[in-house]
């Protein structure tokens, strides 16, 4: 995981893909309705989420996207799972879906405030605890298929 | 005048088998290079701290980690890091430079200071904290005679530069033994995945100040907790230069052949 302020991203430019665009989409556009995926070229694409009270249990991962989660209003508090090994899969991977479920287990969890991110990589495990009204975007950028 | 030291921080965020892994977060509060560098800060030696990256586009954001952490960075050769540190020793008029790499977040700060004052005490060239694992050890050297090992060396493959300096029949080396103990087999590095768990439970089972962290509490943890991932196989490779690879037993015994020719410091009482 990565972690930053607004004013960072543009400069993850060589390092990160699309964040050019990322940076774009959240200072020029009006904001997607909530909960509809929109694409915004063939290897990015958006959704923005409106949560509370909300807590997900178990570890999502991907192997062919990094998550970018941008926080716009609230506290979103990320966990992020110390390391896999020898934990058990709730969901054996879907790789049409990108997605795949692993038990709990330790974590370590990071508060995000708004204007904050996390940038997810691909195999890191990861799950969302919203304990106040939160709004996000959530970035799909695919690095593999 | 009083010799200058510099801490030269090997930094690239390129990695076949870890991609950007120097910017990962190794706990909440911090990135595996910012941790390093804020390690480094709190050793009184070390005049200045400096990045010595590339200048391609993909390590621009270490010029955002510099000045998050108020540290210099200077950007040279993408392969050549015998370029960047005597580039870096040049401009900065350093006497006495330190190599450190970025994948090395744990890196044992805690004896920085007493290598350096054993550079100065014995005169030596090149110092480091020898049956310590892998990824511990600083390396303390003379810029003069980093200097002198650049021009036998091809530049090719200066990111072995400790095969190179650590060379006792051409440089006055001189090695520190922190403890009874032999951990060199024992890995902190981060490499892959799985080296990056590691560390991260190392962090997290350690319940003070996290840049506290010394290498006896790193033993400690990896002992109670049986840390997986945290000891070398004797039938692990090693990567030598020229795309060479030798048994890590054979390793330890070239290794040995070093030791015994340097000049000896033991930091414990028998």
């Amino acid at each position: 995981m990565i972690i930053g302020t607004h004013r960072d991203i543009a400069r993850y430019a060589g390092s990160i893909p699309s964040t050019n665009e990322i940076e774009a989409f959240i200072t020029g556009s009006e904001m997607p309705p909530f909960d509809k995926w929109v694409q915004i070229n063939g290897r990015l694409k958006v959704i923005r989420l409106n949560t509370f009270n909300e807590a997900h249990t178990n570890f999502e991962y991907h192997k062919k996207n990094i998550d970018f989660h941008y926080v716009l209003k609230g506290h979103d508090n990320m966990l992020v799972a110390v390391g896999d090994a020898g934990l058990d899969a709730v969901k054996s991977y879907d790789s049409n879906d990108d997605y795949g479920l692993f038990e709990p287990r330790e974590d370590v969890t990071i508060k995000l405030s708004a204007g904050q991110w996390i940038c997810l990589l691909p195999g890191e495990l990861h799950r969302n605890f919203f304990a106040e009204p939160t709004e996000k975007l959530v970035f799909k950028i695919l690095v593999d298929g | 005048m009083a010799e200058k030291v510099i801490a030269c921080v090997i930094a690239r965020t390129v990695s076949k088998r870890l991609p950007l892994k120097i910017l990962r977060a190794i706990n909440p509060e911090h990135s595996m290079i910012g941790f390093l560098i804020e390690r480094l800060k709190r050793v009184s030696s070390i005049d200045d701290i400096v990045i010595c990256t590339s200048v391609e586009s993909v390590d621009d954001i270490l010029e955002d980690v510099a000045e998050r952490h108020a540290v210099k960075i200077y950007r040279g050769s993408p392969d050549n890091v015998l370029e960047r540190m005597l580039q870096v020793g040049k401009r900065e008029n350093a006497n006495i430079l330190l190599r450190i790499t970025g994948d090395n977040p744990f890196t044992s700060t805690e004896f920085i200071d007493e290598q350096i004052r054993f550079l100065r005490s014995e005169n030596l060239d090149y110092v480091r904290v020898i049956d310590v694992p892998v990824g511990a050890t600083a390396e303390v050297m003379k810029y003069n005679a980093l200097e002198e090992c650049s021009r036998s060396m091809d530049p090719s493959v200066s990111e072995y530069l400790m095969l190179f300096m650590f060379e006792p029949r051409k440089f006055k080396c001189g090695v520190i033994k922190p403890f009874p103990r032999d951990a060199s087999n024992v890995s902190i590095t981060v490499d892959t995945p799985n080296d990056l768990q590691r560390n991260k439970q190392i962090l997290s089972a350690y319940v003070e100040d996290s840049l506290s962290l010394k290498l006896i509490d790193i033993l400690r943890i990896i002992d109670e907790q049986d840390v997986p991932f945290s000891y070398i196989k004797p039938s692990g490779q090693i990567k030598l230069p020229y795309g060479k690879t030798v048994d890590f037993e054979e390793f330890l015994a070239d290794m040995k052949r070093r030791i015994t020719n340097s000049t000896y410091l033991q930091l414990y009482e028998n």
